[in-house]
């Protein structure tokens, strides 16, 4: 598959995403920056991964950052 | 500032003119009154504000006038004129959002943080301009038309906190509440030479304020000096029953620490990330301002980031995902009422997988709690660029939605960026001016909850410069310098 056809499928999936949520129709141009924007994102996400998350426990982000303050910032 | 000299109390800083007011030497209604002249005279140039409430604030001012007689000063901000990004709600009043979908709504309940800036006694006088939906970094705004920079108005101030950036720089208000997901409290800081102040996730209650992303936005004070935004995160600060997410731990007396110094204090300078790409002007600042700390007794110590380039894109993964689902209905029913660029960032959540949304927010407890530990093992504080490039023109970054627009964004918070999904604090602080005439500044990152040292350490910069006390030209006068070295 050509990096042509791959920017127009990644465009189509967009387009038919909003036209699913009901949204208006997304231009070509629009849909593949979209695309452009989401695709950098989740790769981030994935490329940090280590592991499965069945091995770490969700947890509540304000309580961490709280166990992570320097015990002598509220003075 | 004494009040037997003869002021222009524009000049004045949010702590001296509060002090001044408390003392009797000048009066609320005074000081609002010169506010509202300043508004007058200098919103056609810089359009920091889209709404002045003249009679209200003028009312408010009599009525602290009256208190003062009375019963003395009813809080650390009695009488001292704010205004604020118009996404904070005030019941009964209309708060667009900087959209036009939102242009005719009347808010249905208060902020917290306005009810605790109101309950210190502050003045409200009026609503600021902002990027449209808080959906950009520049101060564009298509509806509305852009903050302009006071420094220089063919430039951006920056955004999306865009009105309170050059409100505050142009002497228009005291001080102003911003709010920062990608760091728009921190980009018009930065560009309009003031301090801003982003908080710890979950330090200052979003309750009554609008979202873009429930688990990143954060708000936060823009003020002219390091002591003006300690006093006002002083009083928004703390937990707050309405907003679920507040830490409920003890608020420091933030003013205290800026007593402090900096003797032995680690400052961290990184060799890597937030350098790369920028220009040779601000690398300059920037080693000037680490030479001013290092000066004073506080040790810079090298260090290496742990992996900060995709902390932004896993941040976006919340962030839009989250922005999605607040303006899904909208899209579907009102997607017309958007500017083209800020629909399409609304809308590109619907390309990020639920699994990578949620895989982005399991992964952020374990991904802060290596960063804190690696980078703060080896300094108090880290120092970097706010913006690592000179401020742009309105023009150069007036893209739309084309092809250059995730680039500007990109190249605009390279450096915020990856603070807010990790929740740290950090502190805007001006640090000179590049050849254009403009701000620049870095910013100082922290511990969870670590925002009294930030405070400390830009408090005593600002001891041994003057960037802070300089004023644009538009408020050319006694108190006007051109940018020249601010060292003291």
């Amino acid at each position: 598959m050509s990096d042509h056809d791959i920017t127009s499928d990644r465009a189509a999936a967009v387009q038919v995403m909003a036209q699913t949520m009901g949204w208006q129709t997304l231009e070509p141009s629009a849909a593949e920056r979209i695309a452009r924007g989401a695709e950098n994102a989740v790769r981030a996400v994935a490329e940090r991964r280590r592991g499965s998350l069945f091995d770490t426990e969700p947890g509540d982000f304000v309580a961490t950052l709280e166990s992570l303050a320097d015990p002598d910032s509220d003075t | 500032m004494s009040p037997a000299q003869p002021v222009r109390w524009s000049d004045a800083t949010l702590v001296e003119v509060a002090a001044a007011i408390a003392q009797g030497a000048v009066s609320a209604r005074a000081v609002t009154e010169d506010c509202l002249a300043r508004i007058d005279e200098l919103q056609p140039a810089v359009n920091a504000f889209l709404r002045v409430d003249r009679a209200a604030a003028l009312a408010a001012a009599d009525r602290a006038d009256s208190v003062l007689a009375g019963s003395g000063p009813s809080g650390p901000l009695h009488g001292v004129p704010l205004a604020h990004k118009d996404m904070y709600y005030r019941e009964g009043q209309v708060s667009t959002c900087g959209s036009r979908v939102r242009a005719g709504w009347h808010a249905d309940r208060t902020a917290t943080t306005l009810a605790r800036l109101d309950a210190a006694g502050a003045i409200d006088l009026g609503t600021l301009n902002m990027s449209e939906f808080a959906l950009g970094p520049t101060g564009h705004n298509a509806h509305y038309g852009p903050a302009r920079n006071p420094w220089h108005t063919d430039h951006i101030t920056g955004g999306s906190s865009s009105g309170s950036g050059a409100s505050v720089a142009a002497r228009l208000a005291y001080g102003s509440l911003g709010s920062d997901t990608g760091g728009s409290v921190r980009l018009p800081a930065c560009m309009n030479g003031v301090v801003g102040m982003k908080p710890t996730y979950g330090l200052v209650s979003r309750y009554g304020t609008m979202g873009i992303s429930f688990s990143v936005d954060t708000p936060g004070p823009l003020a002219r000096t390091a002591r003006d935004c300690a006093r006002l995160l002083g009083v928004i600060a703390g937990h707050d029953p309405r907003d679920v997410h507040t830490s409920r731990r003890r608020v420091p007396d933030y003013e205290a620490s800026c007593e402090r110094g900096v003797e032995g204090l680690r400052i961290g300078v990184p060799c890597d990330y937030f350098y790369d790409g920028a220009s040779e002007e601000i690398r300059t600042l920037m080693e000037a301002s680490l030479a001013a700390l290092e000066a004073q007794g506080a040790k810079l110590v090298e260090v290496t980031l742990p992996d900060a380039a995709p902390l932004t894109e896993m941040g976006r993964a919340v962030i839009y995902a989250e922005a999605t689902a607040l303006h899904g209905e909208w899209l579907r029913t009102r997607g017309d009422a958007y500017s083209e660029q800020v629909r399409v960032r609304a809308s590109t959540g619907v390309a990020i997988p639920s699994a990578a949304y949620l895989e982005a927010l399991h992964l952020r407890p374990v991904v802060v709690r290596e960063f804190v530990n690696e980078l703060y093992a080896h300094c108090d504080v880290l120092h970097a660029p706010t913006l690592a490039i000179p401020v742009p023109t309105i023009e150069e970054t007036d893209v739309g939605s084309g092809e250059s627009m995730w680039r500007i964004i990109a190249d605009l918070v390279r450096c915020t960026g990856p603070v807010n999904y990790l929740g740290l604090p950090a502190l805007a602080v001006p640090a000179g001016f590049t050849a254009n005439g403009l701000p620049a500044g870095f910013q100082l990152i922290g511990r969870p909850f670590d925002e009294a040292r930030l405070l400390q350490v830009a408090a005593a910069y600002e001891a041994v410069t003057d960037w802070v006390s300089r004023a644009p030209g538009l408020c050319a006068g006694p108190g006007a310098q051109a940018p020249s070295d601010g060292n003291r």
